[in-house]
């Protein structure tokens, strides 16, 4: 049997003919206001029990990382770079399977990047981020669902 | 009577309401010998008795307050809820151009795990990874959009697999979108969803890269290593564990999303303890888990709605018992919204084949909706993305204004009408079944938005966590 669509306008709720000799009963009423949604609080969103003093990056936020290669400033991975470049020099002109092929991950057998942006710690020609660098960002959500 | 005054941030993103007709948007729902009034324009709701209803649904036709007696007028804030709002949203132009505020990028169709309800069937298809050329043009036309808005971009990672299974393209991804950040002076909103099944090393990046995590699990490590074992069929678990500390020692903002399924229904607060004292989490989100891609092929079995409600709801209680927040969402009292999610046209989803996805459940040309859910794709000539804007037009009638079972649904602006592609695929996958079919979850959303009501009219005062969406947690 098909479902019904539900009927909860007030005008389509059928009440007792006569809802008796009662009489007219208020027995609680809420603002919702309450809980109108808020941006996600911080407060809740971050863990419980959080380490104090964490290392803190040779990044700066609000600037750009000079590190240049990956490593020197310590960062590691943790900066992301714009374009690279092999490590080793290469003629102009190669192909992107050329350039994909002299750069290499360092822990892996070749580089997997495709396209002609390489991900990998190789030389970098471009500029660093910090990722965080751009915060305080106002507003910040839950990710995705 | 005045009207309600909104001075804060949109609380009423419905649009399309009925301005002439009051009793249109105000809603009674039988309550054992009582009824709650509910007005959710003006976040109004009160609990009365059948005279008190009989009189305010005369009010509402012959609209003379006289009618109503003085004292229960009073107690009714004076009526004002039964004005519609004067403040609304201008009614959105389906029409409109499509100028995304962000892009969610599938990295690939790769995954570290086998989870055994997985929507995409992650492993199950030829490996495929995002081409790299589509990520900058995509990232530049959020930049560009938000720019315009005076907004801040969002750039974020999900996918039907784990994006940090190719961390090579995230990284780069999220070097992109921070330099074309800086050059157009825009924020940017980095967020990431994942499994968490990583080395050290990577989660170390994901928590100091990402403004916000959502982490899949499932639960403790029995539910969580045979729900979402590796891919080889190893324990997940220790894996998320570790990823779960490093973020919550970095302090990152992070939410635990699990799906739940007949085998786990029962154990939702043991879920939710779990998170707190292993994780250290506060934010949660059950979800049931939905009969599609290798759930319905495995025959992975949904709780009953009786089931899920009668759990979540001790689950949630419990949550909060220990200062908690957990959600589910089709029932999201707080919110006042005609969409479910931002499925409606909005949604800028990058798929490993370069297409414009606008749903996180159609990853790829294989899902039965794909034909309406993806409406646009990269073009690696010009690097520029190809937009049909008959199918945006489509996309955008996907919400609870367009859909004609919910009209008269008390709960239809909590719940935006329910996810729309798990209505569409639970009946016939025809785009009509949207509009006159129940969604797959309208037991549930009711059944838990009329909860969340009576417990808002049960906790009087300052309690600010009755509802499922409690304004603080402090």
């Amino acid at each position: 049997m098909p479902v019904q669509p539900p009927k909860d306008t007030i005008s389509a709720v059928n009440l007792p003919d006569d809802p008796g000799k009662e009489a007219p009963a208020v027995y609680a009423v809420k603002d919702l206001r309450d809980y109108i949604k808020p941006p996600l609080d911080d407060s809740i969103a971050s863990p419980v029990n959080a380490k104090e003093s964490l290392s803190t990056s040779p990044c700066s936020c609000n600037s750009v990382c000079a590190c240049v290669p990956v490593g020197a400033c310590g960062c590691d991975d943790f900066c992301a770079c714009d374009s690279v470049a092999p490590r080793q020099s290469i003629a102009p002109g190669l192909s992107v399977n050329d350039l994909r092929e002299a750069c290499y991950c360092e822990g892996d057998e070749g580089c997997s990047c495709q396209g002609d942006t390489c991900p990998c710690q190789c030389t970098c020609q471009n500029v660093y981020y910090y990722p965080k660098c751009l915060q305080p960002v106002e507003g910040t959500e839950e990710a995705a669902e | 009577m005045a009207p309600a005054q909104y001075t804060t941030s949109i609380p009423v993103d419905v649009s399309a309401v009925d301005r002439e007709n009051l009793a249109k948007n105000i809603f009674l729902i039988p309550d054992g010998n009582q009824y709650i009034l509910y007005a959710p324009l003006n976040h109004f709701v009160a609990s009365v008795n059948g005279t008190t209803a009989r009189l305010i649904q005369q009010f509402l036709i012959d609209r003379d307050p006289e009618s109503v007696p003085p004292p229960i007028r009073s107690q009714l804030a004076d009526l004002t809820w039964a004005q519609v709002p004067e403040k609304l949203p201008a009614v959105r132009d389906p029409g409109r151009p499509f100028e995304p505020t962000q892009v969610t990028i599938f990295p690939t169709n790769q995954c570290m795990l086998r989870c055994e309800y997985c929507y995409a069937s992650a492993g199950g298809a030829a490996p495929r990874r995002v081409d790299l050329r589509a990520i900058g043009p995509a990232i530049e036309l959020v930049i560009a959009a938000t720019k315009r808005r005076g907004q801040t971009a969002t750039v974020a990672f999900h996918g039907g697999c784990d994006p940090l299974f190719s961390p090579e393209i995230v990284k780069s991804s999220v070097g992109y979108a921070c330099a074309a950040g800086e050059r157009e002076s825009v924020k940017v909103r980095l967020v990431i969803s994942t499994s968490g099944a990583v080395s050290e090393k990577t989660a170390e990046w994901l928590a100091r890269t990402f403004h916000s995590v959502c982490l899949s699990c499932d639960g403790p490590p029995d539910i969580q290593d045979r729900q979402r074992p590796l891919a080889d069929g190893s324990p997940s678990s220790p894996l998320v564990s570790r990823t779960a500390g490093v973020l919550r020692d970095h302090n990152v903002p992070c939410g635990i999303r699990a799906t739940v399924t007949a085998r786990t229904v029962h154990r939702m607060t043991e879920m939710v303890d779990y998170f707190i004292e292993v994780f250290g989490m506060r934010q949660m989100h059950f979800e049931p888990v939905h009969p599609c891609g290798r759930c319905a092929t495995e025959s992975i079995a949904a709780p009953s709605s009786l089931e899920f409600v009668e759990h979540f709801s001790a689950a949630w209680e419990h949550a909060r018992s220990r200062n908690a927040f957990l959600r589910y969402s089709g029932c999201r009292l707080g919110w006042l919204t005609e969409r479910f999610c931002a499925v409606d046209g909005d949604n800028f989803c990058l798929t490993p084949e370069g297409h414009m996805s606008s749903c996180y459940e159609v990853p790829d040309t294989s899902h039965p909706l794909a034909d309406t859910l993806i409406f646009g794709r990269f073009d690696p000539t010009p690097q520029s993305f190809v937009v049909d804007q008959d199918k945006l037009a489509v996309l955008r009638r996907l919400n609870v204004t367009y859909k004609e079972f919910c009209k008269s649904c008390f709960a239809k602006w909590n719940c935006g009408g329910d996810c729309p592609v798990k209505g569409i695929t639970g009946h016939t996958n025809l785009l009509s079944d949207y509009s006159y079919k129940p969604g797959a979850r309208c037991d549930i959303n009711r059944e838990l938005t009329l909860r969340s009501l009576r417990r808002a009219l049960e906790f009087q005062g300052d309690d600010k966590h009755a509802c499922s969406t409690p304004q603080r947690h402090n």
